[in-house]
Formats: C-alpha cells, structure tokens, sequence
C-alpha cells in the first residue's frame, strides 16, 4: 500500500514535471516581428558575434566563432563550411556603415595560443592610462576554460595578450565583468565540459550553476543556486551586478558588498530565455539580447545549417537597481538573425550579436 | 485564455492620446483624402451593471468624430447628426462597424452598424455634409438577418456585405458561443433588394474589409483567432482562400488604400479582454498588427504596436496614413503615434 502511493507519487511528480519542460520549450508561442528602423546584416564577418563590449568613444569590441568543447556533428560542419574560426572584430559606431574589421591577436603569454582560441564573454576595463584592456572568456579547443585579459593597440588595430587566468573555479565559463584591471566576476552556465551532464541539468532545471569573483589574488564563490548564469554586467557606478539567469527567465539584479560579494536585491522575471546584458553608459538602462523560445534556440545550437531561431532584443528601465519597465526593441522570426545574445543601442543605432549567426545593425528611430 | 501569455511593449514612434473625445471608437474609416469616421459609444443591448454604470458616469453615448490625418494634430471634432428617416433615433444611437463609400459626385457616404438602445440592430446610411460637418441620415436598412451586427463593408451606394458576431443579443448564448468555441456566425450580403448568407461557420466573424480591387473580402474571426481571405465571386457569394492564423482576438480590419497591406487591430490576451468587456476599469492589452498582401494571399505580418494596456486598453481598429498611426478601443482612450519604422 505504502509503496503504490510513493509510487504513484513519484509518477505524478514526473508527469508534471514533463509538462513543465515541454511548456517552458515554447511550442505552443507565437509572436510577431517588429522592427525599430531599417536593419542590415553586416558583411564581411565570421560566423557568430556572442559578445561585445562598446566603450564610450564608440569603439565596439567583438567575439566571434562561439565553440565549447564537445559539440555536436553538425555544429562542426558548419564550423568548416562557414570557416569559422575565434575571431576578435572591432565595429566602430562612429562610422554610419555596416561593416567590421578584424583585430589581429598576437601574443602567448601563459601557454596563450591564438589557434585554439574560441572566445565566449567579454567585458572592457578602461585602466588609469586610458588603454583600453579587455577580459575575454575562452574556451580553448581540446582544452579548458581560461579567461585572457587584452590590451587594445590602437595604431596597429592589434589586441596584445597580456595576462591568463585560470582556475579549477572556472568550471565552463560564459561571461565575466572586470572591476579593475586585474579583478572581476564571471559566470559559470554548467558544471563541467560533459554535455549530457548539462543536457540533464537543463532538463531537470537544476540550479546547480555559480557567480565566481577574482579580487587580484584568490577566487571565491560569491552567488550559487543559479539555474544557468549566463551574461553578468554592472552598473555604472558599481554598485549592482546584474546577471541573466537564463533557464529560470529571469533577471537577477545584486547589490556589491563592500568585500565583493554579491546579495540578491530582485529577480525579475522577463518569460524569455535572455543572454547577455549590457548597460546603457548614460542612462543605466539595460540592454538584453535573447531567445524567446526555447526549442528552436536548442534546435539551431544543434543543427545551425538547418534551423533558425527567433532574435530579441529587450530594453528595462532600472531606478535604483530595481527594473520598473520593460520595452521590445526589435524581434525577427530567425530569418534576419538567429539566435541573439547581446545588443546595444548607440548614437540612435541598435548593434544586435548572435550566438553563431549573423551580426545587424539597425536605424533606431522609437522613442528609447 | 491566455493566463500563460507574455508580451512585451513596443512602439513605431511618439504615441500621444486624442484629447477632449468620449471613450471608445471602436471602428473608423478614412477616405482617400485622410478625412477619417470615427463610431464612438458602443454599447450592445445587454451590457454588464459595470459596464451601463461606467457609461453613466463617462458620459458614453453614441457619437461620430471625424478626425483629418491632414492636421497634424492628435483632436477630433464631434459630428451633429441630422435626420430621422425610417424611424431612426439619434437619442437610441449606439454606433459600432463603420464602412465608408465615395459614390459617383464625389459624396461621401458611410453606413454604420447600429444596436438601438432598448431596440434591435439596423445599419444606419448617412452623407457627410462637409460644410456644416454634419452627417445627415439618408436611409435605414434592417432585416431579419442581422442578429447581432458587428461590422459593415459598402459594395455600392445601396449594396452591403455585413458580419454577425453573435446569433442574437442574448448574454447566455454568447457566453456558450466563446467558451465552447462554436462556429456558428454568418457573413450576410444585401444586394440592393434582398438579404442572403453568403458564409457561414465562422467562430465570430467580427472586422470584414474589400480589398480596392473589389476581389477579395477579408474577414476577422475572433474566436479562432483568424483572417478569412475569400474571393468574391460574380454573384457576390463568397469562397473561402486562405486562412491566416494571428494567434490573438483579431477585431477589426483596414485595407491600406494605396498598398492593399491590411491593418489589424486585435486583443492578445483573453482573460484580460473579457474582463475588461465586463469591468472597463479593468486594464487590458492593445496590439495592431500589419499583414503583407499580395495576389490576395497574406505573406508576413508585422507588429507594428503593443502596449499593455495603461496607454490604450482594448484596441479594436488601427490604420497608417501619412505616417502615423490612429489606433481605436472598445471603450477607452483613442491613440495616434508616429510611425518611423520602415513598413
């Protein structure tokens, strides 16, 4: 009798909880495509824009050729047919055209090796000098998960390694946040490099993802119970980290303590899967790419030749750390650009990056 | 219902409020020269307390406002309205669907659907008498198949095709069509002599539109969330084309008289909806939506607007002219915005 009722118990807990994640895959979502100016893809690029970093002269610094270890069959295949490569490309809003260069990376600090380099987050630090440094996760090919710090040579558009971290902390690494120029947080989206392991985490909506922060010295834990923390960012005067909890739609905001730690002041729920967040340097607004609905960003992930999945771009309206507002800046249907992860909007220009698809920049002509 | 449902606001440009007008305009038609008939105060035979309370105290009666896309500014001014042709009532004027036609001197003639207070439904037909901007009641129309009028389309000065949104005035009815999504609503044309079904099954056919050719009629059905193309055939009838699923309680439709693009505004969410129809402080979202036409196919839609409702609650009827856009309600706020987005 007792085992029938944990029985039906456990099938009961199982049952519900297939329809959660069918339900949180999105089948049953429809939205439309709205657009705020004339949109362009940008030409002359490599696959994939997953993160960039606009400083305030304009000058936008680009990660290209997303790539963890372990991926699919025919991520691979797309990789070589579309010859991509980790590639560093420098987009600058100053100039009206739709157009990138690519940054030539040299330097080999630490075992550094610019072959196997798949970068992921970015973050920018500008130092006391007003070199312009730059914090790049990478995922290095048959190898770990490090964070490589840069530093922007301006005459010869040239981005010179100049310092590696790593640590057994930095389990697979997404984003990271530079408080200085030799510290920062960064987020963790998994537990390691196995994919079943974070298939099943997935599925199982498993908060089991951690906030890492590295004050120069050490690195320590500062946030966990994180179902997927995915783009970290911070607000201008430092004070509140904010990070994209990806699988629980939600945003969280944190409030710094003065040793670096982080307390969670809200989690705000958007209904969307979002990825990176990047803050407005005048207003504080937040900028946020993501991906509305679920089963078609893992489709694409998975077969990217094959599948498109739909672009948003959203924008909240923060107040003293709290968000109390929340527009849509542009959604395509897959078609223009799949995938988004990060976009900014500059001198009236909207800057949209994806995961592994194509970069577009747009008029923007709606009231922000 | 909708419960699970999220969207985010957005919009084309500035949106400002129509100031000093009566809540409510829940349809409208413009003219080629942007003069544009806006029906304000619906009020169907048998609303909810709330709803007869709300009316009372917004002073909501039946009203028509012309608006001119010319001026570039966000006011109307109210319409008298002369005549009495065939027993027609200014004080029982409950206006609701709108269709407007130039006929052959250049006169403009609107019919609008009218629930008559305490009465049954008629479709009024008056000229506009620019001068005195005035609308003098020409002739009234009524017939035993007009259940529960929504919309009107003119093919002529004295020719009409019409929507039925309900079998009859009755609440209960109308509570059981919507929960048990029955397609029981028909599209009724008049010749000029007489009244026949010319489509049937629809789960609430609601906004009907002609595309400017005159081949094709468009029609909303609320209820299955839907845009019926049908081709009209030398007799008038109607044959289903296509059959465009919006995923949202599409309203009203406007062709776009230079384009053929067809203008929707509709209600995403449906627990809010009904219950605003129910309580109109109740806050509800707005949507217009641009659908692409060609060869009287719809290829893509657009969003062209989305607010949840503390702007605008309830859009029922939207059109683009000279770049900017008039969005009306069931009974609230009329809105017009800039539109600077590529279309």
């Amino acid at each position: 009798m007792l085992m029938k009722l944990i029985l039906v118990s456990l099938l009961l807990f199982l049952v519900q909880h297939i329809i959660k994640v069918v339900y949180l895959l999105g089948f049953h979502l429809h939205y439309y495509q709205h657009y705020p100016g004339y949109c362009e893809p940008i030409k002359d690029m490599g696959p994939g824009s997953e993160d960039f970093h606009t400083f305030p002269d304009g000058l936008t610094f680009i990660t290209s050729g997303f790539a963890i270890q372990n991926e699919s069959v025919h991520k691979r295949e797309y990789m070589v047919k579309h010859n991509m490569l980790g590639r560093m490309y420098l987009f600058d809003f100053n100039n009206n055209k739709a157009k990138v260069e690519e940054l030539s990376i040299v330097g080999s600090n630490g075992g550094f090796n610019v072959k196997l380099f798949h970068p992921h987050g970015i973050s920018g630090w500008l130092d006391k000098s007003g070199k312009k440094i730059l914090f790049v996760v990478n995922h290095e090919r048959l190898g770990l998960d490090y964070i490589e710090k840069f530093e922007f040579v301006p005459g010869k558009k040239q981005l010179k390694h100049v310092k590696r971290y790593r640590d057994d902390t930095m389990l697979l690494i997404n984003d990271v946040q530079a408080t200085s120029d030799d510290s920062f947080y960064f987020t963790n989206f998994g537990t390691g490099h196995n994919p079943e392991i974070k298939l099943l985490q997935s599925l199982a909506l498993l908060r089991w993802t951690v906030v890492v922060y590295y004050d120069g010295s050490n690195y320590r834990i500062v946030l966990d119970g994180m179902a997927m923390s995915n783009g970290i960012a911070m607000s201008n005067d430092g004070r509140y980290i904010y990070i994209s909890n990806h699988d629980a739609r939600e945003l969280v905001v944190a409030k710094r303590e003065a040793n670096n730690d982080l307390i969670i002041k809200q989690g705000y729920p958007l209904y969307t899967y979002i990825d990176n967040i990047i803050v407005d340097i005048k207003t504080d607004h937040l900028y946020i790419g993501s991906h509305p609905i679920k089963y078609q960003l893992a489709r694409h992930l998975g077969n990217p030749e094959v599948y498109r999945a739909p672009s948003q771009v959203l924008k909240l309206e923060m107040k003293d750390g709290n968000v109390t507002g929340t527009k849509e800046l542009f959604y395509d249907d897959g078609d223009l650009i799949s995938g988004s992860a990060t976009a900014i909007v500059f001198n009236n220009k909207l800057l949209i990056g994806s995961v592994i698809d194509k970069t577009v920049i747009c008029s923007f002509h709606v009231p922000a | 219902m909708g419960y699970h449902l999220h969207f985010n606001e957005h919009y084309p440009g500035k949106c400002e409020q129509v100031k000093d007008m009566s809540l409510g305009s829940e349809h409208l038609y413009t003219f080629k020269d942007g003069l544009t008939f806006i029906t304000s105060g619906l009020a169907v035979q048998n609303l909810s307390t709330h709803t007869k309370e709300y009316m009372v105290k917004h002073n909501i009666v039946g009203r028509m406002y012309l608006f001119d896309f010319n001026n570039n500014k966000a006011k109307v001014e109210e319409l008298s309205i002369v005549g009495s042709n065939g027993g027609f009532n200014l004080k029982l004027f409950r206006p609701h669907g709108i269709g407007g036609w130039l006929d052959k001197s250049g006169r403009k003639l609107l019919f609008v659907v009218n629930h008559e207070e305490q009465g049954v439904d008629y479709i009024e037909k008056f000229e506009f008498i620019p001068e005195s901007k005035q609308l003098k009641h020409i002739k009234r129309y009524r017939d035993d198949t007009m259940l529960l009028l929504n919309d009107v389309q003119p093919t002529s000065e004295d020719s009409f095709y019409f929507t039925n949104y309900g079998t009859g005035p009755g609440l209960f009815m109308m509570k059981v069509q919507i929960l048990c999504q029955m397609a029981w609503n028909t599209v009724v044309y008049f010749d000029g002599n007489d009244y026949r079904v010319v489509l049937d099954g629809m789960a609430m056919s609601n906004g009907i539109a002609m595309s400017n050719d005159g081949r094709y009629v468009y029609i909303a059905t609320t209820i299955s969330h839907e845009i019926l193309v049908t081709e009209r055939k030398p007799n008038n009838d109607l044959v289903r084309k296509q059959v465009y699923p919006v995923y949202s309680f599409v309203d009203n439709i406007i062709v776009d008289s230079k384009t053929d693009n067809l203008y929707i505004a509709g209600h995403p969410i449906g627990h809010k909806i009904f219950l605003h129809l129910d309580k109109p402080d109740y806050r509800a979202p707005s949507q217009v939506l641009m659908l692409y036409v060609k060869d009287g196919n719809i290829t893509k839609t657009r969003e062209l607007f989305y607010d949840d409702g503390d702007l605008i609650t309830g859009s029922t009827v939207a059109t683009v002219f000279n770049s900017k856009l008039l969005i009306g309600t069931i009974i609230d706020t009329t809105v017009l915005c800039d539109v600077n987005v590529p279309l």
